[in-house]
């Protein structure tokens, strides 16, 4: 008994010791620029040092950005977890695995203080900022209770392959349920992502995502890509308090790319209001403001923290396979409600962004002088065969097929497309996976005509517009002539149960002059393309 | 004049008697309406799909299937979100059912065993539980079988608050019919990958040596797949590619082996 507890006594004071060291790690972190300012507090540990080397060369931008780095990790508070195995971690994630470093791993059995220039600082900081962000969703009740646990990997290189670029991004890996905190390589400068606390919560706030709705729901669409990414950002905002997102990192990313944006205000912003739609561009994360910045807004109005993290929670509940923004958006609304959030509120925060609306497609219509692009080259081999570069469809080709619609209103956001036929299936077959689409938007009065994207020949590609893309097989004896289709619309609707839908007949014309081996002047050559 | 008591007693249970009884023929004839002209061309056509799929439940085990325990749906006040293109009802929100159970596990048992033919067209038996998770309400997942293939992407989710179903989440396939399955080889179904690694619909970079997963647990399986004429059959596995330029990347793949072609690719790299 006496020993039992004399044990006990001495694993609490282990405990303490252990808690004090970390705790001295935290307050620690300083910024090149600025040693000594008070607004760091007194009795730091000089030991511990946090040097965001400027990966540039002395831009005093740079450290501006470090600046606002330790900033924010003053702000995030104390750990107070810490697994009593040999590497950090609180049940719900753990820091076991160092794919650079791996065999100098931080252990809470020792000192956790360690130089900025030691690779397991980076451990500690991944362990600090993950651990604040569970404690935060545990104590708000909303931290999902089948989470798998997770792997964080602070310096990670990725082992899945041999050659390690001037980029290894940080990234959630679903199927591994893993975070790989990789690298930008700037110069001689190794800009590590696990020193950015945005990046840290951003990337962990995927794996909440992903767990509460499902990777096939939120890689079902374009939209739904953009809500996971704009939740990872709310969820680092929540946390760090800087609505500049990935400010340290992201100007890394930018420098090892051979790009330099001054001034830089992070990743995204999210006290910027998109001008939806015609800022979106297909690209998840930067769609992801979208989403992002409705949260934002709402926190601007007033709505507390611990509200917005169970919105976030239950729109991410709500999601299904095909959601869209009119999904995200009407999810927003009804369990904004049911949380107690004044419906005026989250009105003026989605009217503020145009999201609030009910678009019309019956406003759209195919290009006349040519309504449909037949891409039967062999730019898109999982899906093209036999293609002869003659821009038609012919038998016994499988070919990928671009409407081209004309918008003759005012611009709408988002709108879901599918293409049908009642031809059988041994004739004209839409291939499995590509019967379904999505327009990111159209600009008002404007007509697109769009070609192969990356056409090395063609002038006509549109950054700004995502199309919808669909494609067919033509078995190989189908007769010539023409077959019917009919392009299925619908559009965003945010403001009662009735989208305005649109079916626009196709007629498409199969010729017999396909499987014309060495057609093509070359694999990737469009030149019949205007 | 005094009553008697005993004639009082007799004509207020003659009364009681006669109300019952035509409350249960109200109640029966409102079930009959339910069943037939009442409903709406995409009401009836999911019950013919949950009839049809009885007929071949007698067919197949020439005994009578398990009907409903409830004769009309415990939903159909509740709010419907709908498909925009097929018109299946994807969402029921707005209502709250209590269900017998002690736990909401046992309770998202009985809805589905009671109502997932009557509503969705599903046998329960092709119904298997998932994953149950408590975040901001407990959502328990049901994921669509067929014949013991797993139909990707086609779950129905139940969402509890206080103990009560207050959100039903269909995506499950109405029609589930069992495509043809062939004597395919996965090593001839990845080598056809290998020759044309790209997916989708839009350009990507150059694949230059792509290899198998080696995690024990992404162990390449045949699945079913919603297609736009019905289920097909796919290969999914997990692949490590080179490209060009950029570090490796890992993808979740989903391949056709009887059309030799990739119908889905999903990056499991999420920045």
């Amino acid at each position: 008994m006496r020993s039992s507890r004399g044990m006990a006594f001495s694993a609490l004071l282990i405990l303490l010791l252990l808690l004090i060291g970390f705790q001295n790690c935290g307050p620690a972190f300083k910024s090149a620029g600025r040693a000594g300012s008070s607004e760091l507090g007194s009795g730091l540990n000089t030991g511990s040092v946090l040097k965001l080397t400027p990966f540039d060369g002395g831009d005093p931008d740079s450290e501006e950005l470090s600046v606002d780095f330790s900033k924010r990790v003053q702000r995030v508070g104390i750990a107070n977890l810490i697994s009593t195995q040999d590497f950090l971690g609180n049940g719900k994630f753990k820091i076991d695995r160092d794919t650079a470093f791996p065999t100098k791993m931080a252990s809470p059995r020792a000192s956790l203080q360690f130089p900025a220039s030691d690779s397991r600082f980076r451990q500690v900081n991944t362990y600090f900022h993950l651990n604040n962000f569970v404690k935060s969703l545990v104590d708000n009740g909303v931290f999902p209770t089948d989470f798998n646990l997770l792997t964080a990997d602070a310096n990670c290189v990725d082992d899945d392959g041999g050659r390690l670029p001037y980029l290894n991004n940080a990234y959630y890996d679903p199927s591994r349920d893993l975070l790989c905190m990789g690298v930008a390589e700037v110069g001689p400068f190794k800009a590590w992502s696990s020193n950015d606390a945005d990046v840290i919560v951003h990337e962990f706030g995927h794996s909440i995502n992903h767990q509460v709705s499902s990777t096939e729901i939120l890689g079902s669409t374009l939209d739904l890509g953009a809500l996971d990414e704009g939740l990872a950002d709310f969820w680092a905002y929540s946390q760090n308090s800087n609505p500049h997102i990935g400010k340290w990192y992201g100007a890394a990313i930018y420098e090892a790319s051979g790009l330099r944006v001054r001034p830089f205000t992070g990743l995204r912003d999210l006290n910027s209001v998109p001008n939806f739609p015609l800022d979106r561009t297909g690209q998840r994360h930067q769609d992801s403001r979208v989403v992002s910045t409705v949260f934002k807004g709402l926190a601007q109005r007033g709505v507390n923290k611990n509200t917005l993290q169970k919105l976030g929670i239950r729109v991410l509940e709500n999601m299904q396979i095909m959601s869209t923004f009119a999904e995200v958006i009407n999810s927003v609304k009804s369990e904004g409600a049911a949380l107690g959030i004044p419906a005026a509120t989250i009105e003026g925060v989605l009217n503020e962004r145009k999201l609030l609306r009910k678009d019309d497609v019956n406003q759209l219509s195919l290009v006349a002088e040519r309504p449909v692009y037949v891409i039967d080259s062999h730019d898109f081999p999982g899906y093209q065969e036999n293609g002869n570069c003659d821009g038609g469809l012919d038998a016994g080709e499988s070919a990928v097929l671009y409407m081209n619609l004309t918008n003759t209103g005012v611009a709408i956001g988002t709108v879901a497309a599918r293409l049908t036929t009642a031809v059988p299936a041994a004739q004209i077959e839409i291939l499995p996976g590509a019967q379904d689409g999505t327009y990111t938007h159209f600009p008002a009065n404007t007509s697109y005509y769009a070609a192969t994207l990356g056409s090395r020949t063609s002038p006509t590609y549109l950054s700004s517009l995502i199309y919808a893309a669909f494609a067919v097989k033509v078995g190989a004896g189908t007769p010539a002539g023409d077959y019917d289709f009919t392009l299925e619309l619908v559009g965003m609707n945010t403001v009662d149960d009735t989208p305005v839908r649109k079916s626009i007949p196709v007629t498409l014309t199969v010729g017999l002059d396909a499987n014309v081996a060495g057609k093509c002047a070359g694999d990737l050559e469009q030149s019949v393309y205007p | 004049m005094r009553s008697n008591p005993r004639v009082l007693l007799i004509g207020v249970l003659a009364l009681f008697t006669g109300a019952l009884l035509w409350w249960m023929g109200d109640r029966n004839s409102d079930v009959s309406e339910a069943k037939g002209s009442t409903r709406s061309p995409i009401e009836n056509l999911e019950a013919n799909e949950a009839e049809k799929i009885d007929t071949v439940n007698i067919a197949k085990n020439s005994a009578p299937p398990s009907r409903s325990i409830a004769a009309t749906s415990p939903l159909k006040d509740w709010a419907q979100t709908r498909d925009p293109f097929t018109g299946k009802v994807r969402t029921y929100s707005g209502g709250k059912l209590e269900l017998n159970g002690k736990e909401e596990l046992e309770k998202a048992d009985t809805f589905v065993k009671s109502f997932s033919q009557e509503i969705f067209g599903v046998l329960p038996r092709d119904l298997v539980y998932a994953k149950s998770s408590r975040a901001a309400r407990l959502k328990v997942t049901y994921q669509q079988m067929l014949a013991g293939y797993p139909v990707y992407g086609s779950t129905l989710a139940l969402l509890f608050e206080d103990g009560e179903l207050r959100r039903v989440q269909n995506d499950l396939q109405s029609q589930p019919s069992l495509p043809v399955k062939m004597d395919w080889k996965f090593e001839d179904a990845l080598e056809a990958y290998r020759q044309k690694p790209n997916g989708g619909l839009r350009q990507q970079a150059v694949i230059e040596k792509v290899e198998l997963a080696k995690d024990p647990a992404l162990i390449p399986r045949l699945i079913l797949y919603p297609g736009n004429r019905g289920l097909i059959f796919v290969y999914q596995f997990y692949v490590v590619e080179e490209m060009r330029g950029r570090a490796p990347a890992r993808a979740m793949v989903l391949f056709d082996p009887l059309g030799l072609r990739v119908v889905q690719k999903t990056n499991m790299h999420i920045e």
